[in-house]
């Protein structure tokens, strides 16, 4: 029974930690301009990273390596240099982003600005880092994410035509006003914001953090099987409302408050504080995660010891690159940089780099001298390689179609 | 061919280095070849890791060398840091495990730098987080 | 010396002619038990030489790493030119590259 609960809360965790600021944004704005018509790319992002966490998951507990220690050792110093140059830049613009999440979130609580903000949070993300057991982490803010369920009661009590939803989501075409540049450019936004390469180095360093090994292997499916997709289809709630509500007021997103009008519009002040809280949740746990991440991939391909799991000055260098990757962040987002842009680059980028760190994972998956006989079964392979193919065809459109699109404002 | 056959590209290079308690401490960033006097044959006498090892591998052999004799002017002039001796490795898996404890490898001299003039200063480093 | 200067190295036969780059070494554990440990002496034996990718770190070439059958057929193709030549077929001198012995053909010594 005991055992259940713990699966249960994993389950929720995993839900309520997989909406960060890059699945707010891209998917409340592809609600408003193309309304559903987008939403298969968030359920091929959501098999993408269900495949990718499951598969590093396993091989975190099976052999005990994480991501970025496995891109060094196979792809080699100078390929795993230039992959950890481009993870590390992304990473960083995500971090910044989020950082700036959780400073709109708490202003447009307070009506404090959000610029004023940013050095308060940036002290709390390293602060909670550097004193908040791991696993209470995941946990708290995990479990404060299901406030955004309220984008699915949002829905709900509009009350749409559920058929017509259904319809456009399964026949989609591209609406007016929008070229097939747009329509592709945001299905690879809604791809990226799922399939984020931080969500994979936290993952995969949680699993060493936590000590799994193979008994925790179906415990670690659960979260993913189950998790990951209910947390895909909290995202196509977001979708909808934007849909039903921004939609058609030709309301397109270019700030964060405007993603919580649906919310506002429909449940009231009520409505608008749970929606904050989620908001916070969601941003300021993505802000621990890929602030840790920071730490986790310098460390991983230099050979540093890393870790909460560790006494702060056991990984001094860890913690270092932690806590200036945090200021370095607070930085950028005190330069009045465009959050809502931030963001888009970040999940975009994020797209055309999965390749990067897939690669070497699917590979290691397959290697029985790390797996002994956990390796990949043939069914997992086949789709693993399938969508080995997608990434490298993502990743080879995305920067030309950025700039055709100018950024998606088309 | 008796004897196990190991590639060093495959095996060995890149791979990371865990001392006697399990700690991490660096990836082999190159291996120090001789050759036997007696035989004639080249054998791996030792593991390269520290400071300037990989950028010396990497083809940045003048930043590296200077990374490299600036850390030891710093740390130990006599003898040169980065080579670990092949007779310390209990074991070549995946990971390389030595007979040794961090603190005694030249990887672990950056790290007790920053411990001692940065983080070691922040109040809470020596916490273990309540678990 | 560092291992790493027999990497990407050019192997050239007598009549100059390339026979490809060092991708790989190969190692054998033959010697004897080194002073103070437990480890055998690590005998460098052979390179592994090919003309193509540098893909033969990923372990498809010695069949270590089986699948996806897409990565095993693309890579498996790519490093099938690799083959191995014992260092005692070669001849290390201060020049960029090794040197096949005179009398060799190509100095196949199986993958």
């Amino acid at each position: 029974m005991k055992r259940f609960f713990a699966v249960f809360l994993g389950i929720l965790t995993a839900i309520g930690g997989f909406v960060d600021i890059g699945d707010l944004v891209a998917n409340s704005q592809t609600g408003a301009r193309f309304g559903m018509n987008l939403a298969w790319a968030v359920v091929l992002g959501v098999i993408g990273i269900v495949v990718y966490a499951e598969m590093c998951g396993r091989v975190a507990a099976v052999a005990g390596r994480p991501v970025f220690d496995l891109v060094r050792e196979r792809l080699g110093p100078r390929a795993g240099l230039a992959n950890l140059i481009a993870s590390f830049f992304i990473n960083f613009l995500t971090l910044t982003a989020e950082v700036a999440g959780v400073a709109i979130a708490l202003s447009l609580a307070s009506s404090v600005s959000y610029l004023l903000l940013i050095p308060f949070v940036a002290f709390l993300v390293w602060l909670v880092i550097w004193r908040m057991p791991f696993e209470t982490m995941e946990r708290v803010f995990g479990l404060l994410g299901l406030c955004l369920l309220v984008f699915a009661v949002t829905v709900w009590k509009v009350g749409p035509d559920w058929g017509g939803l259904f319809h456009t989501a399964s026949h989609p075409q591209v609406p007016a006003g929008e070229t097939g540049f747009t329509y592709v450019y945001f299905a690879i936004a809604l791809f990226g914001a799922a399939m984020t390469p931080y969500e994979v180095f936290f993952f995969s360093s949680g699993a060493v953090e936590e000590h799994w090994t193979e008994r925790d292997l179906a415990t670690n499916r659960a979260n993913v099987l189950i998790g990951f997709p209910l947390g895909g289809l909290l995202s196509l709630a977001i979708m909808a409302s934007a849909d039903l509500i921004l939609g058609p007021a030709g309301i397109d997103v270019g700030q964060l408050s405007q993603v919580a009008l649906p919310v506002a519009s429909v449940l009231g002040r009520v409505g608008l504080a749970v929606v904050l809280v989620g908001l916070f949740a969601a941003t300021f746990g993505a802000a621990l995660e890929t602030a840790l991440s920071a730490g986790y991939i310098i460390s991983q391909y230099m050979g540093w010891m890393w870790g909460k799991y560790v006494r702060p000055r056991q990984a001094s260098r860890f913690h270092l690159v932690v806590l200036l990757s945090i200021g370095a962040a607070m930085i950028f987002g005190l330069t009045r940089v465009d959050p809502v842009k931030v963001t888009e680059y970040s999940i975009v980028l994020s797209a055309a780099a999965l390749p990067l760190t897939y690669f070497p994972i699917l590979v290691i998956a397959n290697d029985p001298s790390y797996m002994g006989d956990k390796t990949n079964g043939r069914f997992l392979n086949a789709i693993a390689s399938i969508y080995l193919v997608i990434l490298i065809v993502v990743s080879i459109i995305t920067i030309p179609l950025l700039i055709i699109t100018k950024g998606g404002s088309g | 061919m008796t004897g196990r056959v190991l590639y060093a590209g495959l095996e060995l290079l890149d791979h990371q280095l865990r001392d006697r308690e399990g700690r991490l401490c660096g990836n082999v960033d190159d291996l120090e070849i001789e050759r036997s006097p007696d035989t004639g044959e080249l054998y791996v006498t030792a593991f390269v890791a520290g400071p300037g090892a990989l950028l010396q591998r990497m083809g940045r052999r003048r930043l590296g060398g200077w990374i490299e004799r600036s850390n030891r002017l710093v740390n130990d002039p006599e003898r040169d840091r980065n080579l670990i001796p092949l007779s310390l490795a209990s074991r070549l898996g995946p990971n390389i495990d030595l007979a040794v404890d961090a603190e005694d490898l030249a990887t672990s001299d950056t790290e007790r730098w920053v411990r001692d003039h940065l983080i070691g200063h922040l109040p809470g480093n020596r916490h273990r987080a309540p678990e | 010396m560092r291992l790493s200067e027999l990497l990407d190295r050019e192997v050239v036969r007598a009549d100059g002619r390339s026979l490809g780059k060092v991708r790989d070494v190969r190692l054998v554990q033959d010697g004897p038990i080194l002073a103070g440990g437990t480890q055998a002496a690590l005998r460098v034996d052979a390179v592994i030489v090919s003309r193509g990718w540098r893909g033969v770190r990923l372990g498809y070439l010695r069949g270590q790493v089986r699948g996806p059958w897409l990565l095993r057929v693309t890579f498996g193709r790519l490093e099938r030119g690799a083959h191995a030549i014992s260092l005692r077929d070669l001849v290390w001198d201060e020049g960029p590259h090794l040197r096949l012995r005179s009398d060799e053909p190509d100095g196949h010594a199986g993958p």
